[in-house]
């Protein structure tokens, strides 16, 4: 009997070309909630790998506002 | 020898010649620390995703640039000190991140700059929309002059008779104007 397995795959591992920068915002956008919470890595499948250089990533463009730190969810 | 980048927003209120003054102006002073500037690339202006000293608006330029010891260090310091750019973020990379930019900085300006017309269609939109309604109004008005003209001369014969009434009118006002300054001359 095989298992069954609902493990999601890393896009990051599977498309090495891909690069997490701070520069490719609208990629990151992808990665944060309508309020701009960095969403977890066990929602969105992204390997602790990955998700500690997108958490980085974020922060970097969040800093030069590319992305914000937080919206008030008012304004949706 | 490392390689850095800086990305940093500038001040919108700087358009075309003004903007071309910081960017060579921000170089310079690289030159001055002991960096060599490698490619400069201008994102353009962007809607910030908050406000900074009160601008909802910046102009990105990208600086990538090698330099050693306490060169980004000085940088950053100059970039604090200069009143015309917002922020600034400055990352070290590696020699392949390095872009291949064949556009000037004027050629790049100007791009940006008709993008930036483009990518306002309201504003020409409410521009045709004014103008229009004018030449309308010059038109009907001219077409109603015309029309009115027709009209009086096909009316004359209408209004001559009018006029004669009219003119009925006045003399019998002017008749009980008459009669009333007797009235008032006989009380005295």
């Amino acid at each position: 009997m095989a298992i069954m397995s609902n493990r999601k795959i890393c896009i990051f591992c599977e498309n090495t070309e891909q690069k997490i920068n701070y520069k490719e915002y609208k990629l990151l956008r992808k990665f944060i909630t309508d309020q701009g919470k960095i969403i977890p890595g066990h929602i969105t499948g992204v390997c602790s790998k990955h998700q500690r250089h997108l958490g980085k990533a974020v922060k970097q463009a969040r800093n030069i506002s590319l992305l914000p730190y937080s919206v008030d969810p008012r304004h949706y | 020898m490392n390689y850095y980048e800086t990305l940093y927003i500038v001040h919108p209120a700087m358009e075309a010649g003004r903007l071309k003054d910081i960017i060579v102006g921000v170089e310079d002073s690289l030159k001055k620390l002991g960096g060599k500037s490698l490619a400069v690339e201008l994102w353009g202006k962007r809607k910030l995703s908050y406000h900074i000293d009160k601008q909802k608006y910046g102009t990105y330029v990208l600086l990538q640039y090698n330099g050693k010891d306490r060169c980004t260090n000085d940088f950053a310091v100059e970039l604090e000190h200069n009143p015309n750019i917002l922020a600034y973020l400055t990352t070290a990379i590696e020699s392949n991140d390095v872009l291949e930019i064949e556009e000037d900085i004027d050629t790049q300006i100007s791009g940006k700059t008709r993008e930036a017309e483009k990518k306002d269609p309201i504003k020409r939109e409410i521009i045709t929309i004014e103008n229009k309604p004018e030449d309308k109004v010059v038109e009907s008005s001219k077409s109603d002059d015309s029309e009115s003209s027709d009209i009086d001369n096909s009316t004359n014969n209408e209004a001559m008779s009018s006029e004669d009434n009219a003119i009925i009118v006045d003399d019998i006002k002017t008749e009980e104007n008459v009669d009333e300054k007797n009235t008032e001359n006989k009380e005295e």
